[in-house]
């Protein structure tokens, strides 16, 4: 008798357990980040917004948020010893409609609507337009905030007028802040210094965790301060992975209104990037080697909606369109592999290269012009960088007296080279190029027969990474289980995603870090703390 | 005159005529120690140049200039002193004179600074130096007590093991590439 | 007997508290510059416990070496250029010691991560 009463029982409490577990745990809804109690953790330290990353976007997202509010606190974290990001060694030219040095030229049609026209062609549908926009629309604001805060801008170029028309741009528009990316993080630190009491940077401090409470609300962070990133390892993505390195002291920052993450891309990274695009592995970058897929790790596994993660964009020391006066050789077999002119088509070349370099065991393919090919250069300031050994990592480009020497340089059999040159300038005489590279694009280089000879090892770099966390136009992180924005987190920059697409234009990035920062910043100052 | 006064007489001015000489020789010495007279030699101009520039050449609130030999001949008796100072001297002048000594590597040089530069030069007029107690620098303490035990179990370093630049006020190197560049900085 | 086994087991205790600093200074060499001055480890590493010890910061190198701008000073030749190392175009005087400079590792050279720096400067020490 009492076991029957005993066994009800038992079943009544067990289904009144079940009826009061939480919802998640019948599926109704689930969470895609494990729940913080903030009461569990001691915390270190505390602020009001934490940015982090020290690049262009971070930078002014720290700035915009210490100005939108002067009491509040604001701490920008950098995991590098060297602060700046990718932003202190690029050039950082940026795409503005409506500056007075383009109005100084007598353009004065140009619009936002026209940059995003030019922007949406390259980005093939893949970018979410509402957020485009954004950037399209805030190109002006952008430029006056910088030059505000310190920059100036380089009035040598386009002779003088400080205003360029870059490829893919349908107006002269491009500008380029004086002495590049290193000044405008110089300008931008020494702004936060001397203006800014409410800002403070810190180095060396590592995200682990981002931690948010069970209303998915971001409370705070898990860092290891005095971390120490290391160059040594060649594949730099092994940063990221504790076993390796295991450097720095666990601390957990309370992180009251806001958190800004403007952590760049993961180009340095070859296994994320390799695991996305196969060849992607032996692609060189010449992004900063902090570049590691270990923020946007984090950010998934608190939840974050990634996008975009097989998209890249290559570059190259120089430019595309330079590429087609020379020929693209295999260093073994001396022969061709692919239409260096190719319509222009950046990525297409890229994914040749590193495909015909899976077949040599990696060893990079030779790009050899000839003294007409050198002539037809549109970018002579490039190329001569290129001679001084002063366009980075496989930028530098050789110059031989004859094609004997060239060969032996790059360990190439020379009557190989010679055979498949001489090919080469038969096929096109008559506009009969194997690889259907058409005569006509190459004007008087039609021929690699003009001593002396300057060769380059040509490799695509893996500037840009497209993917990123996907954001609302406010900035705001989107959470991959309920398509929400996440109360408390935002991200901005490359780090980012959805405001490019299959490519990404010149000097746009620019303009997105520097948009969505300012969005960021202020958006994270405004929120309501949770503490 | 008799023999005893002719003796004493040519004493005296024996003595008279050797104290003259010792002066002489001595201000003789004295003279051809500073840099002024070191760096009237073109090999010795970068070094002259960048020992002006350093608090021991005069780059200093009270004005002081050292000598080179102050530091560049030892300074602990003066035979050793002399002997070295003779030396030298023979062999500056006829190097000096008849080889080319652009063709002298200075920069290279410059790591066997222990032979030339003499701790009794340094300790001559830093007499307190390695018994302070405290010190502007307090790392100094323990790299001048590290000095102390070293010269004491046998096995010693000499100031200039350390303190790689002194006397010409870190540009020495940058003085010397003005002659005879290291880097191209050219195209490949 | 007592005394005895009281002399070995305070020999054993005592031995295991002193540091091998010689198999440490084995394992841990020092560069040829710093070697030559017979430095032992406490002249860079504080304290008297190699377990405590950490990789050291640039205030600890400067405690010797003066200051970024007297090691960038040393090097003036390079500055027409811009690549004097110390005085950098992208870095000016803010870059860490241990960016490049290692002691019980090779070193490695920052600008040449993406420059050619063969013309224009030697080895890293």
């Amino acid at each position: 008798m009492s076991e029957n009463s005993s066994r009800r029982n038992f079943l009544k409490l067990g289904l009144g357990a079940a009826a009061m577990a939480p919802v998640s745990a019948l599926g109704l809804s689930s969470a895609a980040f494990a729940a913080t109690d903030p009461n569990d953790i001691q915390w270190d330290d505390e602020m009001d917004v934490l940015v982090i990353g020290s690049g262009m976007a971070g930078m002014i997202a720290a700035i915009r948020a210490a100005e939108t509010d002067a009491s509040a606190k604001v701490v920008v974290a950098d995991k590098m010893s060297r602060l700046g990001g990718s932003s202190l060694i690029s050039g950082l030219n940026m795409a503005v409609v409506g500056s007075d040095l383009q109005k100084n030229i007598g353009i004065t049609d140009d619009s936002w609507e026209l940059l995003l026209k030019d922007i949406e062609r390259e980005a093939k549908g893949y970018n979410h337009r509402e957020l485009t926009e954004v950037a399209a629309k805030g190109t002006l604001k952008l430029y006056n905030f910088l030059k505000d805060h310190g920059v100036e801008y380089d009035m040598s170029i386009g002779g003088g007028t400080g205003v360029k028309k870059l490829g893919g741009h349908s107006r002269a528009r491009c500008v380029w802040p004086q002495g590049g990316g290193t000044e405008v993080i110089k300008k931008l630190q020494g702004y936060c210094k001397t203006q800014l009491t409410n800002v403070e940077i810190r180095k060396k401090i590592l995200l682990d965790e981002i931690l948010r409470n069970d209303e998915g609300r971001v409370i705070g962070v898990k860092v290891r301060e005095k971390y120490r990133f290391s160059r040594k390892h060649d594949d730099l993505g092994d940063n990221d992975n504790p076993e390796l390195n295991s450097s720095g002291k666990v601390k957990y920052y309370k992180v009251k209104r806001g958190l800004v993450m403007a952590t760049g891309g993961y180009n340095q990274d070859r296994k994320f990037r390799g695991d996305e695009v196969g060849t992607m592995y032996n692609a060189a970058s010449t992004t900063q080697p902090g570049a590691t897929g270990g923020a946007i790790k984090a950010m998934i596994s608190a939840g974050f909606k990634p996008i975009h993660m097989t998209l890249f964009r290559f570059a190259f020391p120089i430019p595309t369109e330079d590429i087609r006066w020379g020929i693209l050789v295999n260093p073994r077999t001396g022969e061709r592999f692919v239409d260096e002119y190719n319509n222009n088509d950046r990525q297409a070349i890229g994914m040749a290269i590193l495909e015909e370099r899976r077949h040599i065991d990696g060893e990079h393919t030779v790009l050899i012009y000839d003294q007409k090919g050198a002539e037809h250069y549109h970018d002579q300031q490039r190329f001569h960088l290129s001679l001084d050994g002063k366009n980075g990592i496989n930028g530098t480009i050789w110059k031989f007296d004859t094609l004997e020497a060239l060969a032996d340089n790059f360990k190439m059999n020379t009557n190989l080279l010679k055979a498949n040159v001489d090919k080469y300038n038969k096929n096109m005489a008559q506009d009969q190029d194997e690889f259907h590279k058409p005569k006509g694009v190459l004007k008087g280089a039609s021929s690699i027969s003009q001593a002396p000879y300057y060769a380059m090892q040509l490799n695509p770099r893996y500037n840009y990474a497209q993917g990123g966390a996907m954001i609302s136009p406010r900035a705001e992180a989107i959470d991959v289980v309920t398509g929400e924005p996440i109360k408390g987190a935002f991200v901005c920059g490359e780090a980012s995603a959805g405001t490019y697409g299959y490519i990404r234009l010149t000097a746009c990035s620019t303009i997105d870090c520097g948009t969505f920062g300012i969005v960021a910043g202020e958006n994270a100052a405004k929120t309501i703390p949770w503490a | 005159m008799n023999k005893k006064w002719f003796i004493v007489i040519l004493l005296a001015i024996g003595g008279l005529l050797g104290t003259g000489a010792s002066l002489v020789t001595a201000e003789i010495a004295h003279s051809t120690g500073d840099a002024a007279f070191c760096g009237s030699c073109h090999s010795m101009e970068p070094m002259a140049n960048t020992f002006k520039l350093d608090v021991h050449g005069g780059n200093n609130s009270h004005g002081f200039v050292a000598q080179c030999v102050d530091c560049h001949l030892p300074q602990d008796s003066v035979v050793s002193y002399m002997l070295d100072k003779t030396k030298h001297g023979i062999n500056d002048v006829f190097v000096e004179n008849f080889t080319n000594t652009d063709e002298i590597d200075w920069i290279a040089r410059r790591e066997e600074r222990e032979r030339f530069v003499f701790d009794s030069g340094c300790l001559s007029c830093h007499q307190e130096l390695l018994d302070r107690k405290d010190a502007e620098n307090p790392k100094s303490l323990q790299t001048h007590a590290h000095y102390k035990n070293q010269l004491a179990s046998g096995d010693p370093i000499q100031c200039v093991s350390c303190h790689v630049t002194v006397g010409h006020n870190g540009m020495l190197r940058s003085e010397l590439n003005k002659r005879h560049p290291e880097y191209s900085f050219k195209s490949k | 007997m007592l005394t005895l086994l009281l002399t070995v087991t305070a020999s054993w205790v005592y031995a295991d508290a002193e540091p091998d600093w010689k198999s440490l200074a084995d394992e841990y060499t020092l560069k040829p510059h710093h070697q030559k001055l017979k430095f032992d480890c406490v002249m860079c590493h504080q304290g008297n416990d190699p377990e405590e010890f950490e990789p050291l910061e640039s205030e600890n190198c400067l405690s010797c070496h003066g200051s970024a701008k007297k090691v960038a000073d040393r090097l003036q030749f390079m500055d027409p250029n811009h690549t004097n190392p110390h005085n950098s175009f992208h870095d000016g005087l803010s870059l860490d010691c241990y960016e490049c400079h290692a002691e019980h590792e090779p070193s490695t050279n920052l600008c040449a991560d993406c420059h050619t720096t063969t013309s224009w400067m030697g080895k890293v020490p």
